[in-house]
């Protein structure tokens, strides 16, 4: 993790050299974007963080494992799909759940079907701002392409994890 | 030295009394008093000492990337993803599109008014679901904000192999079921 920190900041650095000698007009705006969108992780962030830490205890094991945990199987790939879809909420939210989920023993492969099946139907972005967009066609051709995509890629991350394991 | 503390307190007001703020304050508050009440306070500790790494990511991790984001969404030509994308469909146009849609920073705000300069600008439906569809999962932006610090970096890695070939998947699902399931004559797009 160090390393990986490291890296960004250095690739940072790096970043902000060349936009300051290319175009340093562009600096404070650069500065003003990372203002406003680094401002929920002084504060809803860490909030978030601490609560699922302290939640993360508390949901019953037992049946978490039962229903997303790797007991559940191919079962647990679609209650993760279904879960999914009836999570219309900003990631802000969302990542905390999955943590207390993962801490609370959920399986790999349900999780990820979970988040596919929450980012592709994500309903709290389609209806305000696909769905006026772009309109009715293009919302029903998107989802009718990708509605198997979550069960997909749960087979594929358990595929993914037996290979991770033996090795 | 006194307009710095100015600036500085109005950016913590900024902070303290947004709505949503508060709100995560409540709940945080009250899991906690849940949990003491429950488990006592060794596991209020252990939970504790269970967030010092996220907490140190969060503060060694995440100003970088906020700032790389920053830098790339403000340096990055407006007409470049366009032209990428404009020359429409095939292969190549799918494989750009699953690119440009994982490495597209910032929300729906940036993604969607996107895609309908594309459509409007010829682009086939196969690179233009692939696209939104790679946004959607493979949101390099979102995984580095908000997954990595909150989940670790093993869930996101499974995902990713498990998901990079999913938004082509898609793209030339949708291109095969427009064949038949015809878009609305008139045009597509509600602005």
């Amino acid at each position: 993790m160090i390393g990986l920190s490291v890296f960004v900041w250095t690739l940072v650095g790096i970043f902000l050299l060349v936009a300051w000698k290319r175009r340093p007009e562009t600096i404070p705006e650069i500065f003003s974007r990372f203002r406003s969108s680094g401002r929920i992780f002084v504060g809803i962030v860490p909030m978030a963080l601490l609560a699922a830490g302290f939640l993360a205890p508390l949901v019953p094991s037992d049946l978490v494992g039962r229903w997303l945990g790797d007991e559940a199987g191919v079962t647990g790939l679609f209650i993760g799909m279904l879960a999914g879809w009836c999570l219309p909420i900003p990631p802000v939210i969302f990542y905390p759940v999955i943590a207390v989920l993962l801490k609370a023993g959920a399986g790999l492969p349900q999780l990820v079907a979970l988040i596919v099946a929450w980012s592709v139907f994500a309903l709290h972005r389609t209806l305000p701002m696909e769905l006026p967009l772009m309109g009715g066609y293009f919302v029903s051709l998107r989802l009718m392409s990708s509605i198997f995509l979550p069960v997909v890629a749960g087979f594929a991350a358990m595929g993914i994890v037996e290979l991770l394991r033996m090795s | 030295m006194n307009r710095t503390l100015e600036t500085l307190g109005r950016g913590i007001r900024a902070v303290v009394w947004d709505r949503w703020f508060v709100l995560a304050v409540v709940i945080a508050a009250a899991s906690g008093l849940l949990l003491y009440q429950v488990k006592g306070l060794e596991a209020v500790r252990a939970a504790l000492i269970d967030d010092i790494p996220v907490f140190t990511l969060l503060v060694a991790f995440l100003p970088a990337v906020l700032l790389l984001a920053a830098i790339i969404e403000v340096m990055l030509p407006k007409g470049l993803v366009e032209r990428w994308l404009g020359v429409g469909s095939g292969f190549k146009g799918i494989v750009v599109a699953t690119i440009a849609g994982a490495f597209t920073p910032g929300g729906p705000f940036v993604s969607f008014p996107l895609v309908l300069a594309l459509y409007r600008a010829g682009a086939d439906w196969a690179p233009l679901v692939t696209y939104i569809t790679a946004w959607s999962i493979l949101s390099v932006a979102r995984t580095l904000v908000f997954e990595i610090p909150l989940v670790g970096v093993e869930l996101p890695t499974v995902r990713y192999l498990a998901c990079i070939v999913l938004p082509p998947i898609a793209g030339v699902t949708a291109q095969f079921i427009s064949r038949f399931y015809r878009a609305p004559p008139g045009g597509v797009g509600g602005k």
